[in-house]
């Protein structure tokens, strides 16, 4: 009787188990948010999700300071830059102007005005992304609150993301920085439409297919175009453009843009209850 | 058996739910991968490689990419570190860290690659390639930590880590 050779056996054992990965990347690339790969995660993000709270309200102070120890220069820079913010607050209390300037502020913050007629659920932001190469967060809202696939998520300055999975309990939302997002926009000045592409850098995005003779400024505001089956409602501030240059040889020009909202620091955003046509 | 799928759990839990809240210039540890190398270093291939297997498609679940990316990574990374412990390598303490670093990069750079080819666009750039390594320079320093204590909690002597 043969015997399989423990070099054999082990190599067999090897590729029973790359064939069987490769059936698992097929399936889960094949499938939509409704199939059996996306329905196990989904039941794995709500079994974790009362875990996820808890360790969530423990950690919290810790991972703050954590925080602080490893941004400290960053924070020292915050820091003189609010005391000089402090210092023109000040100036403007004595002229009675401060009150007025902080009202207007604390409406912005509240007013959605991007937002138009659309119902809107607020989430908090209880984690972010596992791996090291997502950049994703994850909201305590899912599909018993309405949450559902592709709704757009925003903040007070403008959009965050789009929500990318959900379940009942929980949602995760892909941040525009993220390498996988795209946003059709448009620049407010020439109306020109482009692509805002997400980075590996984090915090900023590129605006890609934009024709190459159109005067773009720095400073200039980028705003979701709305088009005809685009992901997001038109009008809502994306970023705005911080940097225009141009690769010797290249056609196109580099257009970098600076996120409106905060990627860094969300806690509470809002999920627009809007879906794109079809979606 | 049940104890190394409880390490294995365990592993996925406080990746999941706590390492994010503690990232170092954007990047975290990867422990599981860490827990299947310290696995893969007191077992045989066979079974390093279904620890690893089983590690990776537990760590899929709450990542974006396909499920199956970081299974087909881990289970390589294993079997290739038993097979070398087993026939070159000798374990020793200086070793230990060495493990968890090239391995956390040979294992991001493969899965970095792979989602790449299953169509997940931009992972390729010097931006994924700073988190990576010092993602891996984590992994490196938490082997020390971990090594000791899965083969703790494996409770063997098999193959024990020498000064």
């Amino acid at each position: 009787m043969a015997v399989a050779r423990p070099t054999s056996r082990r190599r067999s054992v090897l590729a029973l188990l790359l064939v069987t990965a490769i059936t698992l990347i097929t399936l889960d690339l094949r499938e939509n948010d409704t199939g059996v790969v996306a329905s196990v995660r989904n039941v794995t993000s709500d079994a974790v999700a009362p875990v996820q709270d808890g360790v969530g309200s423990v950690l919290s102070p810790i991972s703050d300071w954590f925080e602080g120890v490893v941004k400290s220069g960053e924070i020292k820079r915050e820091n003189e830059q609010l005391k000089q913010e402090l210092a023109e607050a000040r100036n403007d209390a004595a002229s009675g102007r401060a009150a007025l300037r902080e009202n207007e502020r604390l409406n912005e913050l509240l007013n959605l005005d991007f937002v138009g007629d659309l119902e809107t659920v607020s989430a908090r932001v209880v984690g972010t992304a596992v791996g090291n190469f997502d950049d994703t967060v994850e909201l305590d809202r899912g599909t018993d609150h309405g949450v559902k696939v592709g709704m757009p998520v925003v903040v007070g300055q403008g959009l965050v993301g789009r929500v990318v999975t959900a379940s009942r309990l929980r949602s995760t939302v892909m941040l525009l920085t993220d390498t996988e997002s795209g946003v059709g926009v448009r620049l407010e000045r020439s109306n020109t439409l482009g692509v805002a592409k997400g980075q590996a850098d984090r915090d900023e995005m590129h605006l890609v297919l934009v024709n190459p003779d159109v005067d773009v400024a720095k400073g200039e505001m980028v705003v979701t175009s709305g088009v005809d089956g685009a992901r997001f409602p038109g009008g809502i501030p994306v970023a705005v453009v911080k940097q225009v240059g141009k690769d010797p040889g290249a056609i196109e020009q580099k257009i970098v843009l600076d996120p409106v909202a905060d990627m860094g620091q969300l806690e509470i955003v809002n999920v627009l209850l809007w879906q794109p046509a079809g979606g | 058996m049940l104890r190394v799928g409880a390490l294995l759990v365990s592993g996925v839990l406080i990746q999941a739910l706590v390492l994010p809240e503690f990232r170092v210039l954007g990047a975290t540890p990867d422990l599981v991968l860490v827990i299947v190398l310290a696995i893969a270093f007191r077992e045989e291939p066979e079974f390093a490689a279904v620890s690893g297997f089983v590690g990776g498609i537990l760590i899929d679940l709450f990542l974006r990419t396909p499920l199956g990316v970081s299974a087909i990574v881990y289970a390589l990374a294993s079997y290739a570190v038993a097979v070398l412990h087993t026939g070159i390598l000798r374990p020793t303490r200086g070793l230990v860290p060495l493990i968890g670093f090239f391995g956390g990069l040979s294992v991001g750079a493969a899965y970095l690659v792979l989602s790449s080819l299953a169509g997940y666009e931009g992972l390729l750039t010097m931006g994924t390639a700073q988190v990576l390594l010092v993602a891996s320079l984590l992994d490196g320093a938490i082997a020390l930590v971990v090594f000791p204590l899965v083969g703790k909690a494996l409770g063997e002597d098999r193959t024990a880590v020498t000064a």
